[in-house]
């Protein structure tokens, strides 16, 4: 035991700093947040000191905010969907490539991750907007006047075209770590593709699915530009409620318990699907 | 003892000096101190610059005075103030807010009030948009924007936003609805205050098809590719637009025109007073005046800056000159959570 305690002693110095980092800068304002969701809010003072949970019962008991965090978190579940199956195909073609296009073709994923997501945002609405690229090929064909901007389609086409690249990426990288000659050797007993994929390929790259859709659906969940710039006022996501709430009303509290319950309810969602993957996994 | 407390003729004298003085002690304050650095908190952007190529530079600079910009959405320099309330020595000196802000703010006591030994030039100051909080800086009123290529006769009142004529085709900036809702009530109601009379208006206006843009800037691209015909928008911003290239004009409603008034005022806790007054003073000063109407399409607040030439041509407002009505501020401020609440499900209904 004493021969180790020095080990333990730099192991803790190791650690220290980090933790320090990790304490300051997210357990802390978290904490502040907690509290500000507490207090009452008043215009002219701006935040009373409370002890209420009556901003939570705000959110919770009027039908309008539920709904709100509903259309997220079908919108979070539905993108999150579409990048795995759009996403699959794409991944599995890139990982199991040979061809000295590869580098290129992950490039082309990667490439834009590079573009912020006002930005590929802005961009839609030169696509999806009045006067845009799809208003004009309408027009052509006879129609008049089209906008498909402020609307769930755009807001789920927006995110899916962001959050695409980021699922790629990691059912490729998931995939690789499958060894190819498993497949051979379905291959080999006479398994078709589709129970080839069913019974091998996908058991196998669980995991990397798992780990790709919490990360699509956590930023989905959390969209701030895209909902805000596609789905234009009428449009209602949590993020850009939360911003609103913030800092165009000013109500702190009522502003920090969105905040938790949006994050309280993206953790529950990911642990349970975690969890959930982590079955199935075990089973196979 | 008693040696000690004799007063001397001398000290009675001055003592009673310096008693006479007292009440002229901020005044001579004010003249040593008129200089040293202002923080002015202000919107970015356009209007910072301005500020600085109007007011900073050409006045106070030659007056030793050095102006730093503390520049942010106004909800977020409001909160920072609100925020720094209690401390004896806050961090900014003027605050620039929309008049309805200037309101809020006077109503939680935070400003310091105004008149003329303080800040001269408010002898100028358009008796309309005067309160004795803050000063108003430059206003425009509201009209009706308007594609003349397809409105052929031009709008005339608020009603006809709500016609058959415009259904679907009526743009509302979302940030300034209850400005359109309190034009609403200017109209149906008589009394621009009745904002939450007016409801049944603004559902109408959305059911029909109303737009909503997030953004100011979108309402230009609306009226260019035809997705909406009309909308009420400021007179400031049309110009902008038209010199921008969008077709576009402007219809000033018979019953009158709710104004925007950008005020600027001086918080109680300011750290350099003098140079606050100074400052306001300064953006009463009919040059800085006029180079804000030249650059942004503005009017003066005050009295003593009529504007020539090609600028007096392009912001002239029609004869008879149109009402111009600043917001009821007392009764918006009263209902705008319950109303900004109200918009929000409105909106989300379809």
């Amino acid at each position: 035991m004493t021969k180790r305690r020095p080990e333990g002693l730099t192991a803790t110095l190791l650690i220290g700093p980090a933790t320090m980092v990790v304490l300051l800068s997210l357990v802390l304002p978290l904490a502040l947040l907690a509290r500000y969701s507490m207090n009452r809010y008043d215009r002219r003072t701006f935040m009373v000191e409370a002890f209420t949970p009556e901003n939570y019962l705000r959110f919770v008991t009027d039908p309008f905010y539920t709904g709100v965090l509903w259309t997220t978190f079908s919108i979070a579940i539905v993108t999150t969907l579409l990048c795995l199956i759009l996403g699959f195909p794409v991944a599995y073609k890139l990982a199991r490539s040979q061809s000295r296009w590869k580098s290129i073709g992950v490039l082309l994923v990667i490439l834009p991750l590079f573009i912020g997501s006002t930005v590929r945002a802005l961009g839609w609405m030169g696509v999806l907007g009045r006067g845009g690229i799809v208003d004009a090929i309408y027009g052509a064909l006879g129609g008049s006047g089209i906008s498909l901007l402020n609307s769930s389609f755009a807001v789920a086409l927006g995110i899916l075209s962001i959050n695409l690249p980021y699922m790629i990426l990691t059912l490729q990288s998931v995939i690789e770590g499958i060894d190819a000659r498993v497949e051979e050797a379905a291959d080999s007993l006479g398994a078709s593709p589709p129970r080839r994929f069913w019974h091998v390929v996908l058991p196998l790259a669980l995991p990397g699915i798992g780990t790709g859709g919490i990360l699509v659906f956590i930023l989905a969940m959390n969209a701030y530009a895209t909902p805000f710039l596609l789905g234009g006022a009428r449009f209602q996501m949590m993020a850009p409620m939360l911003y609103r709430e913030f800092a165009v009303n000013n109500n702190w509290p009522f502003a920090a318990a969105i905040a938790f319950i949006l994050m309280l309810t993206t953790l529950t969602l990911t642990a349970a699907s975690s969890l959930l993957v982590q079955r199935r996994y075990r089973a196979h | 003892m008693t040696e000690l407390f004799k007063p001397s003729r001398r000290s009675i004298l001055t003592l009673a000096a310096g008693a006479a003085a007292t009440p002229f002690a901020p005044a001579i304050l004010r003249a040593q101190q008129a200089s040293g650095t202002v923080v002015m908190s202000t919107w970015g952007g356009d209007y910072a610059k301005l500020l600085t190529q109007n007011i900073d530079n050409p006045l106070l600079k030659p007056k030793g005075i050095e102006v730093v910009q503390d520049a942010g959405t106004e909800p977020t320099r409001v909160a920072k103030a609100i925020a720094q309330r209690r401390l004896p020595r806050g961090s900014v000196d003027v605050i620039s807010v929309q008049a309805p802000a200037a309101f809020d703010l006077e109503e939680a006591g935070m400003l310091e009030p105004l008149d003329e030994s303080k800040v001269p030039n408010l002898k100028y100051v358009q008796k309309t948009f005067a309160t004795p909080y803050s000063i108003p800086h430059i206003y425009s009123p509201q009209v009706i924007a308007y594609s003349p290529e397809r409105v052929k006769e031009p709008p005339k009142s608020f009603s006809d936003l709500t016609s058959e004529r415009y259904v679907g085709k009526v743009g509302i900036l979302d940030n300034s609805y209850i400005w359109v809702a309190m034009a609403a009530a200017l109209k149906e109601q008589g009394d621009a205050g009745k904002i939450a009379e007016v409801k049944a208006v603004m559902e109408k206006l959305i059911k029909s098809g109303a737009k909503t843009y997030t953004s100011t800037e979108a309402f230009a691209p609306g009226i260019k590719s035809g997705e909406i015909d009309v909308g009420l928008v400021w007179f400031a911003r049309v110009l902008f637009w038209s010199k921008g290239g969008v077709e576009m004009k402007a219809a000033f409603p018979a019953e009158g025109c709710l104004t925007y008034v950008s005020s600027m005022a001086v918080l109680k806790n300011a750290p350099n007073k003098a140079a606050a007054f100074a400052y306001l003073n300064a953006a009463l000063e009919p040059a800085a005046q006029r180079g804000f109407a030249d650059s942004m399409g503005y009017h003066p607040t005050i009295t003593n800056a009529a504007l020539e030439g090609d600028v007096a041509q392009r912001l002239a407002l029609p004869e008879p000159a149109p009402k111009l009505i600043p917001a009821p501020y007392p009764q918006l401020s009263a209902v705008r959570d319950d109303m900004n609440d109200w918009w929000r499900r409105l909106l989300e209904r379809r």
